[in-house]
């Protein structure tokens, strides 16, 4: 079972595969979805993790993901790009999730702990301060870049996730661009 | 630095989260394979859209026809012209944002939030504009009957449309609730402008307009009640 790749070139040639195995997973195969769950679980865990987020909340949220996939199954048509479809709603898992974590921290006396990061180390030496550039910029832009180049969705997937425009996610990410660049060639 | 090299620097990311263990995955398959069974595909936005819409324009001729058309005879052509074309856009834009709703990653070119404002804010324009300001007699016992109507007829409007988009899995549940109610509160709007005699501007912006604002944060709330249910439950 080969997970979803994260690199952008790589995804649009298993979109077909995708969308295949999405409808045996309506069909009711069983097989089905766990080659989709060991497919889309990385590249949804990568979208879901946030830089200041444990890893045990995104596990928590992926799953969440997964139920709320599953209960929704029947709205996706096999006609329709499927990628948008489930980050769409992995994206309102995500900010339910916000939400919910909100909520609870202000029910709750924080302790001083070092959490664990979501993301693995394995980054360049440059990688920690673009993931913290990226996490500084506006939460729309931060939105978009994340889409369009870490989880590697095309510009109309990432507006229908969005319920946007393309117009509007090419000025977001022109505009996230400028920010990042000014703020790397700063930091340089 | 150009956008290559920033490009290249966060493709470099997408690569370094870390895997999921196998025991993760098999967990999340084994909890959705427990339930599994085979279901049948959503029908295409434009399939909802005039089911939706059918609905609408059958209930409301209905209404209509039961209600009577007092109002029809105190209406100028221009008039009658603006209004039914405020309705008939409205119920299409209404119905067209249900059906985007309906299915999760649907290309929506107007968000529910831009639909209702633009629809609501023409609406209310139109009325100020194309009907007599007169100074109001009776303003509240010629008033009330009518939004105790249009509330009545929303009411039964709502559950119906209801019936036709239930198969959705709307993400937003405000906007979802407040599309719905707006729908219903068209309906009951649409059913007034034809039935009332007092076709006068104060009277319609402050008795029709209340009925699609009531019954659009009705929805809201409904819909935010109905989530905080259901959430406690699981």
């Amino acid at each position: 079972m080969k997970a979803l790749p994260g690199g952008r070139a790589e995804l649009p040639a298993r979109t077909e595969q995708l969308r295949a195995l999405m409808v045996r997973y309506q069909a009711g195969e069983a097989r089905a979805v766990e080659e989709l769950v060991g497919r889309l679980s990385p590249a949804l865990l990568r979208f879901l993790s946030g830089p200041q987020l444990q890893v045990s909340d995104a596990e928590d949220i992926l799953q969440e993901t997964w139920l709320r996939i599953h209960r929704a199954r029947h709205t996706y048509r096999p006609s329709e790009p499927l990628l948008p479809w489930v980050f769409a709603i992995a994206r309102h898992a995500q900010l339910d999730g916000f939400r919910r974590r909100q909520r609870r921290g202000r029910h709750e006396v924080l302790v001083p702990e070092v959490p664990e990061p979501a993301r693995g180390e394995t980054g360049t030496a440059r990688a920690p301060d673009i993931l913290r550039l990226l996490d500084e910029l506006p939460g729309s832009q931060k939105e978009v870049v994340w889409m369009l180049k870490v989880s590697g969705m095309s510009l109309e997937d990432v507006a229908r996730t969005l319920g946007s425009s393309v117009g509007a996610i090419k000025q977001k990410a022109h505009r996230a661009y400028s920010t990042l660049r000014k703020r790397l060639e700063k930091g340089a | 630095m150009d956008d290559r090299q920033l490009e290249t620097m966060l493709e470099e990311q997408a690569g370094s989260a870390g895997p999921i263990s196998p025991e993760m995955q098999a967990r999340i398959a084994g909890s959705l394979t427990d339930s599994l069974r085979p279901v049948k595909p959503v029908s295409s936005v434009i399939v909802s859209l005039l089911q939706i819409a059918a609905v609408f324009a059958i209930f409301a001729v209905a209404l209509v026809a039961v209600m009577g058309t007092a109002g029809l005879a105190r209406m100028s052509a221009v008039q009658l012209g603006v209004i039914a074309a405020l309705i008939v856009a409205g119920a299409g834009l209404f119905s067209l944002s249900l059906a985007w709703q309906m299915r999760p990653g649907s290309y929506q070119f107007l968000r529910p939030a831009g639909i209702l404002g633009i629809f609501g804010v023409g609406l209310l324009t139109g009325m100020a504009l194309l009907f007599p300001w007169v100074s109001p007699q009776a303003f509240v016992i010629q008033g009330w009957p009518c939004l105790a109507s249009g509330l009545a007829v929303a009411a039964p409007a709502a559950l119906l449309v209801w019936l036709v988009v239930r198969r959705g899995a709307p993400l937003s549940m405000s906007a979802w609730g407040a599309t719905l109610g707006a729908t219903a509160g068209l309906l009951g709007v649409t059913v007034l402008e034809f039935q009332c005699p007092h076709q006068e501007a104060l009277h319609l912006l402050v008795w029709h307009g209340s009925v699609l604002i009531i019954t659009t944060a009705a929805g809201i709330v409904i819909a935010r009640t109905a989530v905080r249910f259901f959430r406690r439950r699981a």
